[in-house]
């Protein structure tokens, strides 16, 4: 049975979730998005395509049987094409059939969005006291709505949704929906365990990493990483490294390794450390070191530095390098290792090891990036002019004197133009304008 | 039989048979197409695009916008790509050589200041005579350059692109607001990816001065001619590129709406000027590039289906024809730049299927479709009518192609729920009886044309 709409202040806090959830809730699928009445307009589209194939049917009969004495070539000669013909009217058959298997199922995701937006107002009411609770046992729209308000809520309105999830056995419901036959079903049951994030779905969903269809093992890892990263610690970190050592045997893009792995946040760290210090392979490898940057685990430092070296693959060293800019601190180790890298024959190590260099101790990183604003190449100059402006008053003075003084015209250009672009400096406050420079 | 009975014969045999291949083609093409929407909407988790907003996953992109003369649509053009919904991105409009006062609108509306001029490796392009950057709007980048064509406008573009992908764009379109997110989302999730088309869809004039909001469907343009180009961009779109895209041998992204790497496109040194097809040469060099047996680096080139971009169509038979005519120029001076490619095992499925189909039944169709009206009304006045013949060639060259179109426009109604109406769908749906009677005969006509002319090499827009 259908809930009722949602009262005023079920409706506020609807409000508040929805935005919250930033309008991504579960309609990955919603294709179909008609008016009213596409049931008429897709009755009248089919009947006409059928009668349209019937009528070319019986046509090339009748035009084979008067063409026939027309060619003085074998009959065989027309029949290869004709043959074709209905080869290609058959396959357009199949696919005007498929089409309407899948505006069917389109048709019914749009009225099952509808009924979810209903359901939503009514588990709103539920944490309300608006609203009693749903006779068990829950339609997929009940439960999906239920997990995206527990997606977007906090604190004591996210415990009672779990709640609500435990008292509804949500859970064995998507477990079981993990083995149907349909694509679409296994990826929907996929996507409600991601918000679910229940530690016991963990091992059904590390199984998965190994599903012959890359799209579920994808999700799989997503789901497993999402639930592993609301763990507790201890139990967290296990989890970590069971899935990192699964990840590296899914044959997924690295780049796809790389989000699952980001989305473990702070659990991270364990399964980063094996992967760092261990026999793994090269783009797994980078993968790591990306990662321990993007989720800035200073812990990791003297690890990561170690891949600066020159005797690592170049894209290795370089991910290194953008990985220690991102740890915002450097240790002694790590900051001999980036000033080094900033003098590589490499454009490439130059310009990251250069953003890297704003961590350095004040007087060490001014030397550094002074020194390479008179790179020879652009991005490095840039990078150095970028991060000579974050180092705050001083690194600016430093920019403003390069525009003025800096013998190399590239250079004072570069300067220049990042203290615009940055705003820092308005154009009649340089000593040459881009147009006095022209 | 006497020697021209023979040829008639003959010749009517073949007509008859290329087509039916054609639409088996068609047909085939049709499937994949189907399958791979299927498959891109299955992909497609939101709450896996939720998290990686979060998490700063998304790349950051210059959006080049080549104009010439478009004093009238820039500034609203402009505000558009200012809003999109995208992390970090930056909007850089390169005016060709523009004898109105394209500069100087945006100049007086966007507050832009010279910027200083860069050193940094190049491709050579006309000369840029100033560069501005708007002080309002940070990521606002003009380039002021003399004439050298929309190839060329596109390299200067990329020269001063300061992020890892780029999107090349029309002046006069609209991008939906989640086109780039949408796009953009399987370079991130996919290192292999060097680029991605989206889907190019006609725009109604009410639409692009801001009366009609473009919403999930836009409207349906009120021209005739207008929506008979809805119906031909939704067919060749929706299943020629996602069939080979699903096949890993897409030919072609539209030079309207499609994102690069930008690192992989100066790598084979940027659009290739003095060419009407830049949009295509640039991506059969890409897959010479990339997807060679040595060295081999195993990139890919996708089609989506989702990231939409609007774009303003002709609205004149004129214009039209002139669009059609440059298009077939552009297809055929590609091809033959890359003949190289045809039946070479090392371009997969590319070199021994797409581009012989492309050669076969892109280049040369207008020839055989002409000749073959030619020969029907060769048969008439010789009094050697063959109805038989007739019927048939009727039958698979309009009527196959109707049930063709017919698929694409279900796949845009019913499938995507564009078009929301039930009247604009109806009208839609007849237009495809429409195209048929005169619309797609004139185009071949054009296209036949352009053959002739397709030695005459200069960029135009």
């Amino acid at each position: 049975m259908l809930p009722a709409s949602p009262g005023k202040d079920a409706k506020e806090m609807l409000k508040r979730l929805k935005a919250s959830l930033n309008g991504f809730t579960s309609q990955p699928r919603d294709n179909y998005h008609g008016p009213k009445g596409h049931v008429l307009y897709a009755g009248l589209f089919f009947a006409a395509v059928i009668l349209q194939v019937v009528a070319v049917l019986a046509l090339l009969v009748a035009g084979y049987f008067v063409a026939a004495p027309e060619t003085r070539y074998p009959l065989l000669f027309l029949l290869v094409p004709l043959w074709i013909i209905v080869a290609a009217l058959a396959l357009l058959l199949v696919n005007f059939t498929s089409l309407a298997v899948y505006a069917y199922h389109g048709y019914r995701q749009s009225l099952q969005r509808e009924r979810r937006e209903l359901w939503a107002g009514r588990w709103a009411g539920v944490l309300l006291n608006e609203e009693a609770l749903p006779v068990a046992p829950l339609p997929a729209e009940g439960t999906e709505a239920l997990l995206d308000l527990k997606e977007a809520s906090f604190g004591e309105e996210a415990e009672m949704l779990a709640s609500l999830s435990s008292y509804y056995a949500v859970e064995p419901a998507l477990l079981r929906e993990l083995n149907a036959p349909g694509l679409d079903t296994r990826l929907r049951a996929l996507e409600a365990l991601a918000k679910l994030r229940s530690a016991s779905t963990l091992m059904p969903l590390l199984r998965l990493l190994e599903d012959p269809h890359p799209v579920i093992r994808l999700m799989a890892a997503r789901a497993a990483a999402r639930t592993i990263a609301a763990m507790p610690a201890g139990e967290r970190e296990r989890a970590a490294l069971t899935l990192a050592g699964r990840l590296e045997l899914s044959d997924l893009p690295l780049n796809s390794l790389e989000e699952v792995l980001v989305l473990l946040g702070e659990g991270a760290e364990a399964a980063l450390v094996r992967a760092l210090s261990g026999e793994t392979a090269a783009g797994f490898l980078e993968v790591a070191v990306r990662v321990a940057g993007r989720l800035r685990l200073g812990a990791l430092s003297e690890q990561v530095a170690e891949f600066v070296e020159g005797s690592y693959p170049l894209a290795l060293r370089v991910a290194a390098l953008r990985a220690l800019g991102g740890l915002g601190r450097l240790p002694q180790r790590a900051q001999s290792a980036v000033k080094k890298a900033a003098e590589d024959e490499h454009a490439g190590v130059r310009e990251e090891a250069v953003r890297a260099a704003a961590s350095l101790p004040l007087g060490q990183a001014e030397a550094v990036l002074w020194a390479r604003l008179g790179d020879s190449a652009w991005e490095v100059r840039r990078a150095a002019a970028e991060a000579l402006l974050t180092l705050g008053g001083g690194g600016k003075s430093a920019l403003i004197r390069a525009t003025e003084t800096h013998p190399d015209e590239a250079t004072r250009r570069v300067a220049g133009q990042v203290l615009l672009d940055a705003g820092a400096i308005a154009p009649q406050h340089l000593w040459q304008t881009p147009e006095e420079m022209a | 039989m006497r020697p021209w009975e023979a040829f008639f014969n003959l010749y009517a045999l073949l007509v008859l048979g290329y087509f039916a291949v054609l639409y088996l083609f068609y047909a085939l093409l049709g499937y994949l197409g189907l399958r791979t929407i299927v498959s891109h909407g299955q992909q497609n988790s939101p709450l896996a695009l939720k998290d990686m907003l979060a998490q700063g996953s998304f790349k950051g992109m210059s959006i080049l916008v080549p104009a010439r003369d478009e004093e009238a649509v820039i500034v609203a053009s402009v505000r558009a790509y200012l809003s999109l919904d995208y992390p970090e991105y930056e909007v850089i409009v390169i005016s060709d050589g523009s004898l109105d006062n394209t500069v100087a609108t945006l100049a007086d509306t966007f507050d832009v200041v010279e910027a200083f001029a860069d050193d940094r490796p190049r491709l050579g392009t006309a000369k840029v005579e100033r560069v501005y950057r708007s002080s309002r709007y940070p990521r606002l980048t003009v380039i002021d350059k003399a004439a050298g064509g929309k190839a060329d406008a596109l390299n200067a573009g990329l020269n001063l692109a300061r992020y890892p992908l780029v999107c090349a764009v029309d002046a006069d379109s609209r991008l939906d607001a989640k086109a780039l997110l949408q796009a953009s989302r399987r370079f991130a999730e996919d290192e292999r990816l060097i680029a991605v088309g989206g889907t190019i869809r006609p725009l109604s004039r009410g639409a692009l001065s801001g009366k009609t909001a473009l919403g999930n469907g836009g409207r349906l343009p009120r021209s005739w001619l207008e929506r008979l180009q809805v119906v031909e961009y939704a067919r060749a779109l929706l299943m020629d590129r996602l069939g080979w895209s699903a096949l890993n041998a897409l030919p072609i992204i539209s030079g309207a709406f499609g994102l690069f790497s930008r690192q992989a496109v100066m790598e084979v040194g940027g659009y290739r000027v003095g060419t009407v097809g830049e949009d295509m040469e640039l991506v059969m060099r890409l897959h010479k590039r990339f997807s060679g047996a040595w060295p081999r680096t195993d990139r890919r080139m996708l089609f989506m289906p989702e990231p939409v971009c609007w774009t303003l169509v002709p609205v004149t038979r004129q214009a039209l024809r002139r669009q059609r005519n440059r298009w077939q120029r552009g297809l055929i001076e590609a091809l033959w730049l890359h003949k190289d490619m045809l039946f070479r095992r090392r371009y997969g499925r590319l070199g021994m299927v797409v581009l012989p189909y492309f050669w076969v039944f892109e280049a040369l169709a207008p020839v055989v479709e002409m000749l073959a009206y030619g020969l029907f009304a060769a048969s008439l006045l010789s009094g050697l009518f063959f109805p038989g013949f007739t019927l048939l060639f009727l039958l698979v060259a309009l009527v196959c192609g109707t049930l063709v179109s017919q698929l694409a426009v279900g796949v845009e109604t019913l499938f995507f729920g564009r078009y929301a109406t039930r009247r604009e769908r109806l009208t839609l749906f007849g237009a495809t009886f429409l195209e048929a009677l005169g619309y797609r005969q004139m185009l071949m006509l054009e296209r036949f044309v352009a053959i002739f002319q397709v030695l005459a090499k200069r960029g135009q827009w």
